[in-house]
């Protein structure tokens, strides 16, 4: 309780408090009229002054001031008036945000309850030096996007660059701590891993997230400790020699926003360095924890820590929703990518992604702790006590917020799938379960996508010639319609030859469906993906992706190499550079970082692992679950839901299925 | 009043029109025996003593403060504040969890 106690006042009051007082400048409550008392007095009133009078104030907006001095930390930096309200700035500091955060997040790590069996683990030194050489990578490669924060951010190792010698020595500190924690924990993290979707642990000022942090150094100590693999060490550094040949190194700042800390902001060498680097010792510490987690792994414990997770989720992003302090407050402390919807309100008239910066990805795991308590229950696990099916109450409520109904669908076929197959013995029955079921499935897309028949092969194509920028070399034809307006893909073709207005992705596909010489009586394989994209509402989106879409055949074969999306972002202009479109396939996503081969290899090792196993039920289930949901969604780059679906690609080693 | 002349230097009954002591190269300041001395202190980390409010009132116009901390370079403390924690890291590892595993030594 001391340390809680000790915690909550150090890193929770402290840093918001103002200690050097101005008796004369008193707080006011923040609407029009004091816009302007709070202009002419900034850095003077503490975050803790203004939220005795402006709690409650709903006509406010709090937002991070991310340019901010150490000295100016804390307080009111800023406050703007703009039509849909007052927005606030509070004084915030790269240095002092890395320290706070993690050692707010260090302190939910010793939370963690140790186990029985404690094994010290051999950190050697040599593990530190890596780490800092890693780290050290990553703000030289991502300079630009510290310069963007702090215009005279330097990586020089000078004594004299004490803000740069600052976060150093907070990351030593940081790993040090750690390395403490980690000692009779480790094998305990597995069962804890489900809190990582509440607190995602992105720091405010950096491209950098903790938990990415401390998995690569678990991934380095076990790569220095464990015997080597160089046949898989050599096909990486191949693999990482062409990533290098692919790069154009061109420094950009691309803005991560809602993916921040798992993808790269420049398009470097140093930081294409960074991300090949980390990202193996990343796989390497996930891959760790889990085999060395095999016998530790608590099946209840961890379906408590889901429901636990999901309901807390749920429950913050509620009270996020409705008062604007505590909104500030969980952004900064839970590390969100963005900030937790400050309105109650459905987005785009559906959706409401609470804490979450993705809708999607959080209704994907609501669903999937309801599957995985399902499944749970069907294979007579303890029975859930009164305050887990409260929890389970308001994970519903969740699901039914982010409406993610792709999720529910499939969430739900998969739960009859599985009765068929497990509890119903007639042939007869299961094969008439199994029509119902295709039927009413059918049914309902038919109802959902109401489109015309031409469309559904054509919809994707449609939407990569919408994106692309070629409108102003388009003729008209005598309704005044644009070859775009009337899917004449021949046309758009014959208009832009040569032009480059159009991504070699779009190209490519657009002279396929129309050139081609197809005798057949089947529909191309683009007709196809075409219309599965109507069907489940991604024809915009994989279209956007054609049109942005630009690499050369070694880029196609080898990809960017991880994390490297600013390449396929900002390589190619379309009419959607600015914010920030996803594919929405984390198909496409291995597509543009591992290549062809890479997402080849991902899929044959994939089944392999299913045909393997695919007699363990709750394994099958949830792989099954997370493949047809990934196909239409960005979830792998956000670092919880990647390490969500790592872990189920390895359930089959924690689930005994001697009983099945 | 500016506030900052109010906030260091004080109250002051008298009218000081502080622009013409600012064009004025060779003007002296008298010192005032009911006025406390006051140092301040400028961004170089200059140090002068003021001996009465017109004085005191004329270097806060000019930009010097009562406060070193005013001028301090924070990233430069924060960085010896970190180390000093880096340092006592080490030393309670050192000394008092070795001592905790070994009561003996």
């Amino acid at each position: 309780m001391l340390t809680v106690f000790i915690t909550v006042i150090v890193f929770v009051i402290a840093p918001w408090i103002n200690f050097q007082l101005d008796d004369n400048v008193m707080p006011e409550y923040v609407d029009k009229t004091t816009v302007d008392f709070y202009q002419s007095n900034t850095c003077k009133l503490s975050f803790v002054e203004i939220q005795k009078i402006n709690f409650f104030n709903k006509n406010i907006e709090l937002l991070p001031d991310k340019f901010s001095s150490i000295k100016c930390f804390g307080k009111i930096n800023g406050v703007d008036f703009f039509q849909d309200g007052i927005k606030v700035y509070i004084g915030t500091n790269l240095s002092i945000d890395f320290f706070i955060q993690s050692f707010f997040w260090l302190f939910f790590i010793f939370l963690i309850p140790k186990k029985d069996q404690i094994s010290k683990q051999n950190i050697k030194p040599i593990v530190f030096l890596i780490m800092s050489l890693i780290i050290y990578l990553h703000f030289l490669g991502e300079k630009n996007y510290y310069l963007s924060i702090y215009p005279e951010f330097q990586t020089n190792l000078l004594f004299s660059n004490f803000r740069f010698n600052s976060i150093m020595i907070t990351f030593l500190l940081l790993l040090f701590i750690f390395k403490d924690l980690m000692i009779g924990r480790l094998e305990n993290f597995i069962n804890y891993f489900p809190y990582m979707f509440l607190l995602v642990g992105t720091y405010n000022t950096f491209n950098i997230n903790f938990f990415y942090i401390l998995i690569v150094f678990i991934g380095v100590f076990s790569f220095i400790n464990a015997k080597k693999n160089y046949y898989l060490i050599s096909s990486y550094l191949l693999l990482s020699i062409l990533y290098f040949y692919n790069l154009e190194n061109v420094h950009t700042n691309f803005d991560v926003d809602k993916i921040k800390g798992f993808v790269n902001s420049s398009q470097s060498a140093s930081s294409l360095m960074y991300w090949v680097i980390s990202f193996y010792f990343f796989i390497y510490g996930i891959m760790y924890l889990i085999n060395s987690s095999k016998s530790s792994f608590d099946f209840i414990l961890f379906r408590k820590n889901l429901i636990w997770s999901g309901s807390l989720i749920v429950i913050i992003g509620v009270l996020s929703s409705l008062n604007r302090v505590l909104n500030f407050y969980f952004y900064y402390y839970l590390g969100l990518n963005k900030f937790g919807m400050n309105t109650f309100e459905s987005i785009q008239g559906n959706t409401w992604r609470g804490l979450s910066s993705s809708a999607e990805a959080v209704g994907e795991y609501f669903i999937f702790i309801l599957l995985f308590i399902f499944l749970s229950l069907f294979k007579k696990y303890n029975r859930l006590n009164i305050f887990e099916l409260i929890g389970l109450l308001i994970i519903s409520y969740g699901v039914f917020r982010a409406n993610n109904k792709a999720s529910l669908i499939s969430g739900i076929i998969l739960i009859l799938i599985f009765f068929l197959l497990t509890k119903i013995d007639s042939l007869k029955i299961k094969i008439f379960g199994f029509l119902l079921l295709s039927s009413c499935l059918f049914i309902v897309f038919q109802q959902v996508n109401d489109y015309p028949f031409g469309y559904y092969s054509k919809g994707m194509l449609y939407h990569a010639t919408l994106a692309s920028n070629i409108e102003s070399t388009l003729s008209v034809n005598q309704w005044g319609l644009s070859a775009v307006d009337d899917m004449n893909l021949g046309q758009i073709i014959i208009d832009n030859e040569n032009s480059q207005s159009l991504s070699k992705a779009s190209e490519l596909i657009l002279k396929e469906y129309t050139l081609r010489n197809n005798p057949s009586i089947l529909p191309s394989w683009i007709s196809v993906i075409s219309s599965i994209s109507v069907l489940i509402n991604r024809s915009e989106k994989w279209g956007i992706f054609l049109a942005k879409y630009n690499p050369d055949m070694s880029e196609f074969i080898f990809g960017y190499g991880p994390g490297q999306i600013s390449e396929y972002y900002l390589g190619h202009s379309t009419k959607y550079d600015g914010g920030l479109v996803l594919p929405h396939s984390s198909i496409l996503l291995c597509l543009i970082f591992f290549g062809l081969i890479g997402l080849l290899i991902g899929i044959v090792l994939l089944f392999k692992t299913i045909k393997k196993n695919y007699k363990n039920s709750i394994f099958t289930i949830l792989i099954t679950y997370f493949l047809i949901n990934l196909l239409k969604s960005d979830s792998l780059l956000y670092l919880n839901s990647f390490v969500l679906f790592v872990f189920i690609l390895n359930y089959y080693k924690f689930e005994d299925i001697k009983h099945e | 009043m500016n506030l900052d002349i109010y906030n260091i230097c004080g109250e002051s009954d008298d009218k000081f029109d502080l622009s013409s002591i600012a064009n004025d190269p060779n003007f002296v300041f008298e010192n005032d025996p009911n006025f406390e001395t006051l140092l301040l202190y400028n961004s170089e980390g200059d140090v002068i003593s003021v001996n009465s409010w017109i004085e005191c009132a004329n270097y806060v116009s000019g930009g010097w403060s009562s406060n070193l901390i005013y001028f301090t370079n924070h990233d430069e403390l924060f960085f010896y504040f970190l180390s000093s924690i880096l340092l006592g890291y080490f030393l309670i590892k050192r000394y008092f969890f070795k001592k905790k595993e070994n009561p003996s030594l």
